[in-house]
């Protein structure tokens, strides 16, 4: 039985009225859908919250048919299918690192080949084969489509973009100017030099994971001194205009499955075993390295501004979520306004391509800003509960949306950890108040309580504020909205001793903030709160425990609750209690 | 039932490995007959693949190529 809603957008479809596309980024990491349709964004999702594989490469089936559900539509009804980069031109890339290494790459040759044959370069067939689409499939640079997923989104008319991650095609780095529907791009820094795999290449040395703990490196730093400053710049030679060159003596990645060579390790000493004591030296690594990246980065910004001469900015690619950098770019570089979209990693490639195609190659006028990350999927009060009743799980069910707040509050208050599942997931690799775990930051031991009860995350990961725009300045030295999570910035002095739980070691915190409209129950809690503790701040970490995706339906909620020391669940209006 | 199963996957497994073995083998032989061959004929002539080399200059970036007509995003390269 179809609704009202649903037989418009079937009449609409049949009548030509909507044009809906399709983005697609897999392959490599973070595989996602993204749906939009005349150009506004209907539905985007990353495919490991439903495969429940971390940053699961795979062509992203699930997350298409789910986009596709969101959209109420079939595949027919799809005009573009738009894949995020180029495979030809990466496959290009990778010949020649296997000529240039030979025979050193046999090994790298060997491994990866298979997937170039059957998948890589096959991606029109593949489309067809595992989507039964018939139309046409457009392809565009990796860092156009971080470019397109930043600047096509954001609320400027005319922006710089800065892109940075660890590698696209050829291009790890690039530079560029958005003008209304166009997006030109200037200059690039192309393979091996990538101040990406210099991040990960230091990620892999500290004993993290490549693609994956990038982010406890930055985190790490806040502990070290960056004694290995000299030593790093003897590595990547930075001219004034943000260009760099690495030294590729000290790296592997460009000839092996292994980041960096045995001359990296003898300048910076062993490698951390995984797992094993973080040392000193550790930390004054990842210190020195946030240096050496920021260096980079600001002078890149300084010279993007020399070039564009607008005070708007808009960043994507993986580096673009250093947060710690982020937050200095209104103090350190010449941008006023910066727009970072919460998918700013390859993920959000596929939104970047579905804009491209819509703004740039059809012309279509721009008319949207991505400035709410909810955009998957949402389960109804009737399917929540369903799966309670179903699972013989015994809930209490609220009255109205004030009774959540204030009774959520409360448990807050009380020190417990509350798991909090609502309406759409979130869009990007952070939660913001949809699937989220929500815990007290006054209390000093609440970081501790949660790692040891909930995350079994390293010692050193701080967690994350949430509070109203409208107070952020009260308790953080922000200059602008942080809706996204993509900045950090110091905790007023004042306030540090009474939010001990969300400030990190160096008095910094990586904060969200909330504006009612945006998220209306989220903020009406944070209000509660604010009624008992005095302060409208609260610890949002992500609804996940060590190693899995943020979760995504009622039933990964479920698991994750049980699994974990997570003391209340309120899914929707439904509490599920542990005690 | 449950034997044939067990019989099922263990063809599979054994059938995995023959064919992993067999792509390894006939991609080393085109691993060092094609890329092998072109690569040293490429070196010999002074060919660098990678710019891996050192080299000093007033700045490392290079201009990215105009603005490409549109029927090239049809296209994977």
């Amino acid at each position: 039985m179809q609704n009202k809603k649903t037989q418009g957008i079937i009449l609409q479809n049949v009548l030509g009225v909507f044009m809906n596309i399709l983005g697609i980024s897999c392959h490599y990491h973070d595989s996602a859908a993204c749906l939009i349709r005349n150009g506004k964004a209907v539905a985007a999702a990353q495919e490991e919250r439903f495969s429940r594989i971390k940053h699961d490469p795979t062509f992203p089936i699930n997350a298409i048919n789910y986009c596709l559900s969101e959209g109420r539509i079939s595949i027919d009804d799809i005009d573009y299918i738009g894949f995020y980069e180029k495979p030809i031109l990466k496959f290009d890339r990778a010949l020649h690192q296997y000529l240039e290494t030979f025979p050193g790459s046999l090994w790298m040759f060997v491994k990866t080949m298979p997937s170039w044959l059957t998948e890589k370069l096959k991606v029109p067939s593949l489309v067809r084969k595992k989507l039964g689409y018939e139309g046409d499939v457009l392809f565009i640079e990796h860092h156009l489509a971080h470019a397109a997923s930043a600047y096509l989104v954001s609320p400027f008319k005319r922006a710089a973009i800065l892109t940075v991650d660890a590698i696209g095609e050829w291009t790890s780095t690039s530079l560029g100017v958005g003008e209304a529907n166009e997006i030109t791009m200037i200059k690039e820094i192309r393979f091996p030099h990538s101040l990406g795999l210099l991040y990960s290449t230091v990620t892999a040395h500290l004993g993290f994971r490549v693609n994956n703990d990038e982010y406890k490196v930055m985190g790490l730093a806040a502990y070290g001194k960056p004694k290995y400053y000299e030593d790093f710049k003897e590595i990547i030679d930075v001219k004034e205009d943000g260009s760099y060159r690495l030294d590729m003596s000290y790296f592997d990645y460009h000839r092996k499955f292994h980041m960096f060579s045995e001359r990296f390790a003898e300048k910076f000493g062993p490698s951390r075993t995984p797992e094993s004591k973080i040392e000193q030296r550790h930390m004054d690594i990842a210190a020195s390295l946030q240096k050496i990246t920021e260096e980079v980065l600001f002078k890149m910004l300084g010279h993007l501004y020399e070039i564009t001469k607008t005070d708007s900015l808009c960043m994507a690619g993986g580096v673009a979520l250093n947060s710690v950098a982020n937050g200095k770019i209104t103090r350190r570089a010449p941008f006023k306004k910066v727009y970072i979209q919460p998918a700013s990693t390859d993920a959000g490639g596929s939104m970047g391509v579905a804009f491209f195609i819509y703004n740039s190659i059809l012309g279509k006028k721009r008319g949207y800003v991505l400035d709410s990350p909810f955009l998957g999927p949402s389960f109804s009060e009737n399917q929540i509960r369903r799966f309670l009743e179903q699972n013989k799980i015994s809930y209490h069910e609220f009255r109205n949306e004030k009774e959540i707040a204030r009774k959520t509050a409360e448990l807050i208050y009380q020190n417990n950890i509350v798991g909090w599942f609502q309406g759409r997931m979130e869009w990007g690799p952070r939660a913001l108040g949809n699937r989220s775990i929500l815990a007290n930051p006054c209390n000093p031991e609440m970081k501790d309580i949660l790692n040891r009860k909930v995350k079994h995350r390293e010692w050193f990961r701080p967690f994350a504020p949430v509070v109203p725009l409208e107070d952020a300045q009260r308790y953080f030295d922000v200059d602008i909205p942080v809706p996204f999570m993509t900045m950090v910035y110091p905790v007023k002095k004042e306030k540090r001793k009474f939010l001990p739980s969300v400030t990190h070691v160096d008095g910094s915190g990586r904060l969200q903030t909330i504006e009612r409209k945006r998220n209306p129950l989220y903020y009406d809690l944070i209000r509660e709160f604010e009624k008992l503790s005095g302060f409208p701040v609260l610890i949002n970490t992500s609804f996940n425990v060590r190693g899995e995706p943020i979760v995504c339906s009622p039933e990964d909620a479920y698991k994750c609750f049980k699994k974990t020391g997570i003391d209340y669940l309120v899914m929707g209006k439904f509490l599920i209690s542990k005690i | 039932m449950i034997r044939d199963r067990k019989v099922y996957q263990y063809l599979l497994r054994v059938s995995r490995f023959i064919s992993s073995a067999v792509n390894t083998v006939l991609l080393a032989i085109v691993y060092f007959t094609g890329i092998g061959i072109t690569s040293m004929i490429g070196k010999a002539f002074g060919k660098k693949f990678l710019d891996t080399g050192k080299r000093d200059s007033g700045t490392y970036w290079t201009e990215c190529k105009t603005k490409k007509p549109r029927e090239s995003y049809y296209r994977m390269f």
